[in-house]
């Protein structure tokens, strides 16, 4: 009976979801890329897909649109299974840029949206419309081979949005660009689920390039999902970490660890510990007490956001135990 | 149907502002202006009509298609399919094309198609080219034999009866030219199969010396385009010459539709990066 709640309620969140992945996994020879990687990405969510480079964003990227075969898992997009024979029409609601835009850069920007346009029967107007949205108006009519980077980003954009799709796939679609550039593709992603009802699914290996437009992030290292969650539940995970300045570290800490913290050593004097409640600080500072330690200072520290990501990915890349838990919150 | 049309339309769309298209203009234009230039430079009462029934023929199965057959299309398909194939590659709008919802071979089969169908522009420019230059020598080197009215027929069966043997050759560099992103391999390809197509040819005139030499040149794809044009019914040729045109064009087209497949069918599955 539970298992069957159980099943029901992961059938419901998986129909929910504009994109639910299960187990999947693709091994590259030896390496591999992506291993038993699951996620769920709410519908008009900005969902941003996080890793460095090397994490297996691309590939995943790439699985979820059906131009790389997985070893093993599945793929839904709102909620059917990609496969074969639904492919074309699951791959219809989709919009997307791989890798940066791939243009040709000897038509104009109107001509390559032409192209897409034509390809998959397009009413012409929908050009002028991405356009407009895309702000490509005065130089649409230019060679592509003389756009600046941010422009062919946007550029790349307007094909992924020609179709009207319910889904966006953007990987890294900031790469290249200035400042500038940045903010004015953030803004413009920022605005596509109010103005467009999309969802929006999108890499980046900077969490500070996302974190202002992102409700959702799934961050991934060496191929393998380390965190699940909104935004907040994200930033909540420094919640507990307290730094103690003490006398002596290394006593400190051993007295620590004999009591089941697992403290790292910041220099000559202080020490960092993951609490799991404010119980557990107390106790130990109880225990630090109670064994003759010298306590100058206990303190919370709230690291940036950008900070949790890099502990959480370098974590990954030392092969620490961070990454061997997935922490869906 | 609709799907690979639109597929179609958009490759050749696609082709503006490209060397693809102007090659199929311009190079067989070349041919045209290299013959014309030595036709219209004969010194007087040079024999011009060999052992062809007429002047047109002399023009074309002596000179332009021996030279275009011989040489130039064998490269000139290499250089095609590299450039259609480069389109692409260039800036891996592969990945742009497979994410659409579109069917994959159709995009294979429109770059075939787009590309067969350059391959008879250049034989329209060709036989365009035969007809003006046979005017020109009809008007200012009357004595060399070519004659009014302009055999159209004839002009038009001479320059397009080997295209449907160029599609094996068409999907063989296609296939290499889709299958490796660098430019060289297919002109590599190219050149190569060119030069062995050129040592194949050269025994259909010492078939007794080499008899497996013809055989092998009707099986081989650089080679095919030649022996349809090449004049081989000839009576002054050895017997193992007969059926040659035959076979080719089975091969040509047969062996065309399957390498077609296969290339289809890789595209279907091969990831793409």
């Amino acid at each position: 009976m539970f298992s069957m709640a159980i099943a029901d309620f992961e059938q419901t969140v998986t129909q929910d979801a504009a994109i639910a992945v299960s187990s999947l996994t693709r091994r590259f020879g030896e390496i591999r890329a992506v291993q038993n990687l699951s996620l769920s990405v709410p519908q008009r969510s900005v969902y941003a897909f996080l890793g460095p480079n090397g994490a297996g964003k691309t590939t995943t990227i790439r699985m979820l649109l059906g131009l790389m075969r997985p070893d093993c898992g599945d793929v839904r997009i709102f909620g059917e299974l990609m496969n074969r024979s639904n492919r074309l029409c699951l791959l219809g609601r989709i919009g997307s840029m791989v890798e940066g835009p791939s243009l040709y850069p000897h038509l104009t920007a109107y001509e390559n949206l032409q192209v897409t346009q034509k390809l998959i029967s397009l009413k012409p107007f929908e050009i002028d419309r991405v356009v407009a949205i895309t702000r490509l108006e005065n130089d649409a009519h230019r060679l592509v081979k003389t756009y600046s980077q941010g422009m062919r980003q946007r550029l790349g954009l307007a094909l992924a949005l020609l179709a009207r799709p319910d889904l966006l796939i953007l990987d890294e679609p900031t790469n290249g660009l200035d400042p500038a550039g940045i903010t004015e593709m953030r803004e413009l992603i920022r605005r596509l689920p109010e103005e467009c009802g999309v969802t929006v699914f999108l890499s980046s290996h900077l969490l500070s390039e996302v974190e202002q437009i992102a409700t959702h992030v799934g961050i991934i290292g060496c191929g393998q999902l380390l965190f699940e969650g909104t935004l907040a539940a994200f930033q909540q995970r420094s919640g507990n970490r307290v730094v103690i300045e003490t006398d002596s570290p290394a006593i400190a800490g051993e007295i620590l660890r004999q009591g089941g913290w697992n403290p790292l050593s910041l220099g000559d004097s202080a020490l960092r510990i993951e609490f799991p409640n404010q119980a557990s600080v107390a106790s130990a500072v109880e225990m630090l007490v109670t064994a003759g330690a010298k306590i100058y200072q206990v303190r919370t520290e709230q690291p940036s956001l950008e900070n949790l990501f890099l502990d959480l990915t370098n974590a990954s890349s030392f092969g620490s135990h961070v990454q061997q838990e997935v922490l869906h919150e | 149907m609709n799907e690979l049309f639109r597929a179609m339309q958009v490759e050749v769309f696609k082709l503006r502002r490209t060397l693809a298209l102007w090659s199929s203009l311009l190079v067989p234009a070349v041919v045209i202006a290299m013959t014309m230039a030595v036709n219209l430079s004969r010194s007087q009462g040079t024999e011009f009509v060999l052992d062809h029934p007429n002047g047109w023929d002399t023009l074309m199965l002596d000179q332009t298609l021996v030279l275009w057959c011989f040489v130039l299309l064998p490269l000139f398909i290499a250089l095609e399919a590299a450039l259609l194939a480069g389109l692409e590659h260039r800036e891996n709008t592969w990945k742009q094309m497979f994410a659409l919802p579109v069917r994959r071979w159709t995009i294979y089969v429109s770059k075939l198609t787009v590309g067969m169908a350059l391959v008879c522009l250049s034989s329209l420019v060709l036989a365009a080219g035969t007809a003006f230059q046979g005017w020109l020598l009809v008007k200012f080197r009357p004595d060399l034999g070519v004659t009014y009215p302009i055999p159209w027929d004839l002009i038009l069966l001479r320059n397009f009866g080997f295209v449907p043997v160029v599609l094996l050759l068409f999907a063989v560099q296609l296939w290499v030219a889709i299958h490796w992103r660098s430019f060289t391999e297919p002109m590599t390809v190219g050149i190569a199969g060119t030069l062995i197509g050129i040592t194949l040819l050269r025994t259909l005139k010492n078939s007794v010396s080499s008899p497996a030499g013809p055989l092998m040149a009707s099986l081989f794809p650089w080679s095919l385009p030649y022996i349809m044009i090449a004049p081989i019914s000839n009576s002054t040729l050895p017997e193992a010459t007969t059926g040659l045109r035959e076979t080719a064009l089975i091969v040509g087209v047969l062996g065309g539709l399957f390498v077609s497949a296969l290339g289809c069918w890789e595209t279907l599955r091969r990831d793409v990066s």
